[in-house]
């Protein structure tokens, strides 16, 4: 005690001090605690109900992003599958004009070998008539110009003589 | 002269000497015979009123003037219009035998001199033919002929082309082959046609025998 006395502390005052401070702690705690204690729960239950709707929220942006991610799938799979089938027809249709081209194709050159024919044979028809025409001119010219009267009166006779069998 | 005068000639001929023996048909053979005799009667009067009776005869031409007068084809049953047409055919095939081609270069003198030479009757029957062949060309008096008597069932037609012209002997032989195979109302027509080169060319009652040189070369320069 004396060692306090000696450092200027008195008991009294340090009993004073206690009092005071704990007239001003229960003041304090009468006034200000439950205020404080409130807006603190009230401060913790926003933030509480925040974080709750952030996690909401992400659970729901999870969620639509699965559901953006399975429709996404979803459609690459009908696009694909389209793809597929529109890959299908061209192929079909590709090969379809292919074959109506390659009839079309044989057609027109059955034709136009048939028309070469054709031609060839009427070409070949009307020289050959065009010839037996000059043979027989020729023939004929050099008979009637060569053959005595005589042959050609008993060709005659003959003939008929031919006729009457 | 044409066609149809020489048919009138040869009906007047036959209803003159009807009109001068109205008895005819009630006479005998014989007194027939004298009496066609008498008159100088064409072959086809004779042949004729011996064919046919009072009653044919009036039908005949009833028909017969129906026909002209309408210009349509006599009956079947007109058994004159098959006479005209036969001693037509017959005096034709005649000229077609005995005139050859040359008869229509002659003078007027020399084809009378050869038609009397051909046809040697002188009554007015021939008399009227011979002038009538003296007025046409062959080929109009054949077409002319072939017009009246292509009426007739019995009809046809054969014409006969060769190289060079035959002799009449041989025209005759070639009449009276068709007309033996067709009958007599058979109407031939002989052509010259130096394009046959030789032989000859028959076209008879629509068929076509071609036995000239011509068709003989083209057969033979054929290639196929």
């Amino acid at each position: 005690m004396e060692g306090l006395a000696n450092l200027g502390i008195s008991m009294e005052s340090i009993v004073i001090y206690i009092i005071n401070y704990g007239l001003l702690l229960a003041v304090l705690s009468y006034l200000l605690y439950d205020p404080i204690v409130k807006f603190t729960d009230k401060r913790r239950e926003t933030i509480k109900g925040q974080l709750e709707e952030a996690e909401m929220i992400k659970k729901e942006f999870a969620s639509q992003l699965e559901t953006l991610k399975e429709e996404k799938l979803e459609t690459e799979k009908k696009l694909q599958s389209e793809l597929e089938a529109m890959r299908s027809f061209v192929e079909e249709k590709r090969k379809e004009l292919i074959s109506e081209m390659e009839t079309e194709r044989k057609s027109m050159l059955e034709k136009a070998a048939q028309e070469i024919a054709e031609a060839k044979e009427e070409m070949v028809s009307e020289v050959e008539v065009e010839l037996q025409k000059k043979m027989s001119q020729i023939i004929l010219e050099v008979i009637s110009n060569k053959v005595p009267k005589e042959v050609i009166a008993e060709s005659v006779t003959e003939s008929w003589s031919e006729y009457k069998k | 002269m044409n066609l149809e005068n020489f048919i009138s000639i040869l009906l007047h001929e036959t209803l003159s000497f009807l009109s001068q023996h109205p008895n005819l048909f009630d006479l005998n053979a014989k007194d027939t015979e004298v009496a066609f005799d008498r008159a100088s009667l064409s072959a086809f009067s004779r042949e004729y009123l011996l064919d046919v009776d009072a009653s044919q005869l009036m039908f005949d031409l009833k028909d017969l003037t129906k026909s002209m007068k309408s210009n349509v084809s006599p009956s079947a049953k007109n058994v004159l219009s098959a006479h005209i047409s036969r001693f037509i055919c017959k005096l034709a095939n005649q000229a077609a035998v005995g005139l050859d081609k040359s008869f229509a270069l002659l003078s007027r003198e020399e084809q009378v001199g050869r038609l009397q030479a051909v046809f040697k009757t002188d009554n007015s029957v021939m008399k009227a033919f011979k002038e009538l062949v003296l007025q046409n060309s062959f080929e109009s008096l054949v077409s002319k002929v072939r017009a009246f008597v292509s009426q007739q069932d019995d009809f046809v037609e054969v014409t006969v082309q060769y190289a060079v012209d035959v002799t009449a002997s041989e025209r005759r032989q070639i009449v009276s082959e068709f007309t033996d195979k067709y009958g007599d109302m058979t109407l031939v027509y002989f052509q010259v046609n130096p394009r046959l080169i030789g032989g000859m060319r028959i076209f008879a009652n629509g068929q076509l025998t071609d036995l000239s040189w011509q068709k003989k070369i083209e057969t033979l320069t054929k290639i196929k």
